[in-house]
């Protein structure tokens, strides 16, 4: 290539290059600009003048349609298309919607088929989560005290399960003083005061679902991309394995829920101290974690969570008896309809 | 009252509680994903009239897997097989050459480069092999004397700057740093990413997971200076918080009228006044990396030299023949002669140095090209070999009888006062190299100058405007001491042609005086010059140098504080050290005649400090072709150089997980998804059987 003439030839056509529209010390503020221009657009500028809707508009439209790269018709310089089409895919993004479907999927379902439908399920399950919510204040209050006297992380996390089950047993005496207030507002769905197990299970997925969202947040957060974890020895799987142990303890906390209030209704002490010695060897469990023992804390979790489960199914009436009625009488129920 | 009250205190504790806590911060997931890398200097973005060069990433940053490529058998792998495009490359720097780049880039497979600049592991990288140049073969050309003329194709076949590559003004369409890593023991980018994770054995591509690397380094403007500013002005129109995408190239030129003239005594002859030039800047691909040893600031430290001499016999000059003696020195040269363009564009529309205003009594006479008795421009001026000296003239305006005899005064000066040094006077028919001088030869040709370098043909300095134009490649127990040689011969014939007569011995040049100068530009810039000029105000790391490039217009930092140094400098070697105290000093009456320096109140010094009053003046070294309205961006007849502008440059490293690995965990989590919905529809369908009520809550 000859570059004596470099400078002033002028070349009819340009390949791809990025078209800039906005100014570069807007997009720091893009979001606050965005809910401002918003603000502007329809409360203040709007009645004001034609040219500054114009402007607003114009500008809400650059916001909304950021850098676009436009391609132009580019045949001499085909390398240059070549880079402009190799952009990276981000899997750290596929990594990411994995991670969340693991550990909100399960529980999501259990919101939408088994919560949403009654609003009084809703306001209860809410109320539940508040309740986690405070024993969480309470113990950052207290691990705050404890870190500046340099206690080990074991007492904090002592301090913090022992203080969820004592807010569970809050929103348990809550719950019972408000069923009488409940009975009259659920005249047309019975079920909710006739077991007494469905508010048990609807308060303890609250629990599980403020505390999952609470731990895996701001992992997942950090899972968008475009890099994972490992650089500095840490293993790739930590968000799997996060997202694991998050699933783990939302479905944990709602068996304990059901088991921990049917305990307190027939007043068998054996299902609370399982509760809350289980709820301690899991959470103590999950200390294991910074030396990368991932097996050893979420295959014990696991089998917890099976046991706890089967007594808290048992405890609201399921027996292998109503397991095997279940799959069995449906098609006799179908053969029924058709005889019909 | 007194609970309410409590309740008040335990809020109050509380919440100071809660503000105590902000100390307290725990370790986010991002450490555990990224390491930034801080010692980078990006490529950018500039534009002229017609075309865009340098680099930018996207907005995001570019992402690519990181290889190393140490030897020239690398690239093989790299374009052959390497399966995980789109790569980072990082680069040794001696292959950072255009052959090299150009295969990279052209190969479509790299999402960046990183010229990795390591000082001492187990890869060894020493500097490039010399001559490396990224410059044209004929810098500056375009906007040249020898344009369309019969000289223009002698630089064709005998290129100033043979090495030159002209990367520079290759257009990237992704980002390029250039890392310095200093560790001795530890490399990050090397050992703890390329070397644990991406190393092909044997040929064999890695297995992920990958060590990938994130470069941000986005530019807002595109295409070329005019579409850059129509975009600027649109956006200023409409966006409601404006700005524009890219500045125009400029800083000041630093400039010394030797003697005090008043407009009141009438205007200047004409052929009365003696210019001596060099210029101050260089340039380099990397922001921030453009020291300019050998390209700028060898002529700017001989000048600065000189006028230290000329200040001691100034009141010799006979008026009636030469009426002042300017000493100039340009910005903006590296890109079409910015500066010098600017002032002879002034010189001829009579606004030099200021234009004439009734209301001020106090100002200079106009200075035209007409009053130009004598030009001598200072190049590069490090000593390669020889003691050698070379004076370039110009064939075109020598043709005229006149102005020959005029150059061959001033090459009889120089020859008479040679000294130590041999001055050899170059062939009259060959053209001048690029030079200043060019800028003015092109408004007039009547002018007689010259060009002083150390080179005859082909530049001798063999990293012209380039990065590693530094120190050590220039370094001698000579540099400063030559300099001192040339500076003493450019004095005394000047003394020569200014008094008709012999410099007295007594004037020599300073070599103490260069010796600081070339520490505080080449070395080191937290001096004890700079600091004494800027009364310990100097704030420069130690172990810091001030990079030459230009800069921009509206920009501020690093590229103006050289300026202001400079002026200083040239202020005190300059300047007539008054007897007055500071306050009298700040409260002089500052005019455009005179200004008054306060210097060297430098406590680690112990010194008082002194007021200097100075002739010293600064002028924009902006092209015209933004001061001209309808200016042809596409003539080329000055320099249309502007800058885009960026946010932050950042480089960060991190791993990239396998397809298969995001892949299956996406599935697995959909999976999940979908059976736990399906699970929770079965067993709320069946609640009814499946949890019979227990005879307990019938007997409730």
């Amino acid at each position: 290539m000859d570059f004596s003439h470099f400078q002033y030839q002028k070349q009819s056509l340009y390949c791809s290059h990025y078209v800039p529209h906005v100014s570069p010390f807007r997009s720091i503020f893009l979001f606050y600009n965005r809910r401002r221009i918003i603000t502007l657009l329809f409360f203040w500028r709007l009645p004001l003048s034609p040219l500054a809707i114009l402007r607003q508009t114009i500008a809400l439209s650059i916001h909304f349609f950021p850098n676009e790269e436009r391609k132009l018709n580019c045949q001499n310089q085909k390398s240059e298309v070549l880079i402009s089409a190799r952009k990276p895919r981000n899997m750290a993004l596929l990594e990411f919607f994995g991670c969340a479907f693991l550990a909100f999927g399960p529980p999501l379902a259990m919101f939408l088929i088994t919560i949403a439908k009654d609003p009084i399920r809703i306001i209860i399950l809410i109320a539940s989560a508040f309740f986690w919510l405070l024993a969480l204040l309470m113990s950052s209050l207290l691990w705050l005290v404890a870190d500046t006297l340099n206690s080990p992380i074991v007492v904090g996390v002592v301090f913090s399960v022992l203080l969820q089950e004592l807010f569970r047993y809050l929103i348990y005496l809550l719950l019972r003083k408000a069923e009488v207030g409940l009975k009259k507002l659920t005249e047309s769905d019975t079920a909710i005061i006739t077991n007494k197990n469905i508010l048990a299970y609807v308060s303890g997925l609250g629990f599980g679902i403020i505390s999952g969202t609470f731990s895996l947040v701001n992992v997942l957060a950090d899972a968008t991309g475009p890099g994972t974890v490992g650089l500095h020895g840490d293993s790739n799987l930590f968000f799997l394995t996060s997202s694991l142990t998050t699933l783990c303890f939302v479905l944990l906390h709602t068996a304990w829920g059901v088991l921990f209030f049917h305990a307190l209704d027939t007043k068998k002490f054996l299902p609370l101290i399982w509760v809350v010695t289980s709820h301690l060897l899991v959470s103590l469990l999950t200390l294991m974690n910074p030396s990368q023992l991932y097996l050893a804390t979420i295959l014990p979790a696991y089998a917890v969570l099976v046991v706890t489960a089967l007594w808290a199914a048992g405890a609201a009436g399921a027996s292998f008896t109503s397991l095997k009625k279940c799959l069995t009488i449906q098609p006799k129920t179908v053969q029924v309809r058709v005889e019909d | 009252m007194a609970g309410i009250l409590n309740v008040k205190k335990v809020c109050w504790l509380l919440f100071s509680a809660i503000l105590l806590a902000t100390d307290l911060s725990g370790e986010r997931i991002t450490e555990k994903i990224y390491q930034r890398i801080d010692d980078g200097f990006s490529c950018f973005r500039r534009l002229n009239g017609t075309h865009q060069i340098g680099c930018s990433s996207s907005q995001s940053g570019n992402v690519g897997v990181v290889h190393y490529v140490g030897k020239k058998l690398d690239f093989d792998w790299l374009l052959e097989v390497g399966p995980d495009a789109p790569y980072v490359v990082l680069l040794a720097p001696d292959l950072f050459r255009r052959e090299n780049l150009m295969s990279l880039k052209n190969s479509g497979k790299v999402a960046g480069i990183v010229v990795l600049n390591q000082t001492d592991t187990t890869f060894h990288n020493p500097s490039p092999a010399p001559p490396y140049s990224n410059d044209l073969t004929c810098p500056n050309k375009i906007t040249g004397l020898y344009k369309n003329d019969e000289f223009s194709s002698y630089c064709d076949s005998n290129p100033w700057n043979p090495a030159g590559d002209a990367i520079l003004f290759e257009d990237f369409q992704f980002p390029i740093f250039f890392i310095n890593e200093t560790k001795l023991n530890q490399s990050v980018l090397l050992d703890d990413c390329y070397l644990k994770f991406n190393r092909p054995i044997e040929g064999t591509p890695p297995s992920y997971p990958l060590c990938a690397i994130e470069l941000k380094a986005f530019m807002w403007a595109a295409v070329d200076t005019p579409t850059c500013l129509r975009r600027g002005r649109l956006n200023m129109l409409l966006n409601p918080q404006p700005s524009e995408y890219c500045d125009p190239l400029g800083n000041v030129n630093i400039f010394v009228p030797v003697l005090a003239a008043n407009k009141s005594s009438g205007p200047v002859r004409n052929h009365s006044v003696i210019f001596i030039s060099a210029r101050l800047d260089s340039a380099s691909i990397f922001d921030g990396l453009s020291v300019g040893a050998d390209t700028a600031i060898t002529g700017m430290a001989t000048l600065i030299a000189i006028a230290d001499m000329i200040n001691k016999f100034k009141f010799d000059i006979r008026r009636e023949e030469i009426e002042n003696i300017f000493l100039v020195l340009f910005n903006g040269e590296a890109f079409d002669y910015i500066g010098s363009s600017r002032m002879a564009y002034e010189m001829t529309l009579g606004k030099f140095p200021k234009p004439l205003k009734e209301e001020n009594p106090s100002q200079s006479p106009l200075i035209g090209l007409e009053h130009i008795k004598y030009w001598i421009e200072l190049g590069s001026l490090a000593p390669h070999g020889d003691k050698k000296i070379y004076l370039h003239t110009d064939p075109k305006s020598r043709s005229d009888i006149r102005v020959d005899s005029n150059v061959m005064n001033l090459i009889n000066a120089l020859m008479n006062n040679q000294g130590n040094l041999t001055v050899e006077s170059v062939n009259a028919s060959i053209p001048l190299p690029p030079a200043s001088l060019q800028s003015f030869l092109k408004k007039d040709l009547s002018i007689p100058g010259l060009l002083i370098s150390n080179h005859k043909n082909a530049f001798t300095n063999q990293f012209y405007n380039n990065e590693w134009d530094t120190f050590q490649t220039i370094s001698s127990s000579k540099l400063s001491k030559h300099l001192a040689e040339v500076a003493q011969t450019v004095s005394a014939a000047i003394y020569k042609l200014a008094t008709r007569d012999e410099m007295p011995t007594n004037i020599v040049a300073n070599v103490t005086l260069l010796e600081s100068i070339l520490e505080c530009y080449l070395v080191n810039a937290n001096c004890s010059l700079f600091s004494w000029l800027l009364n310990g105000r100097n704030n420069l790391a130690t172990g810091s140098i001030l990079p030459t490039y230009v800069g921009v217009t509206h920009g501020d930092g690093a590229y103006k504080a050289l300026s202001l140094r400079t002026r200083h400098l040239l202020a005190m070697v300059s300047g007539d050290p008054l007897d007055i105290n500071k306050t009298a000093c700040i409260n002089s009456d500052h005019n455009e005649i005179y200004h008054y320096y306060w210097m060297g109140e430098y406590e680690s010094n112990n010194s008082s400090g002194t007021c200097y009053r100075s002739t010293v003046k600064t002028s924009y070294a902006v092209s015209p072709a933004f001061e001209i309205e309808d200016y042809d961006w596409a003539s080329g007849e000055y320099s249309s150089w502007t800058e885009s502008r960026w946010e932050t440059f950042s480089v960060r490293i991190f791993l990239k997980a396998s397809s298969l690995q995001a892949v299956s965990i996406f599935v697995f989590g959909v999976v999940v998804l979908l059976l736990s919905f399906a699970v929770t529809y079965w067993v709320e369908t069946n609640s009814a059987l499946l949890f019979p009520p227990s005879p307990e809550a019938v007997a409730c």
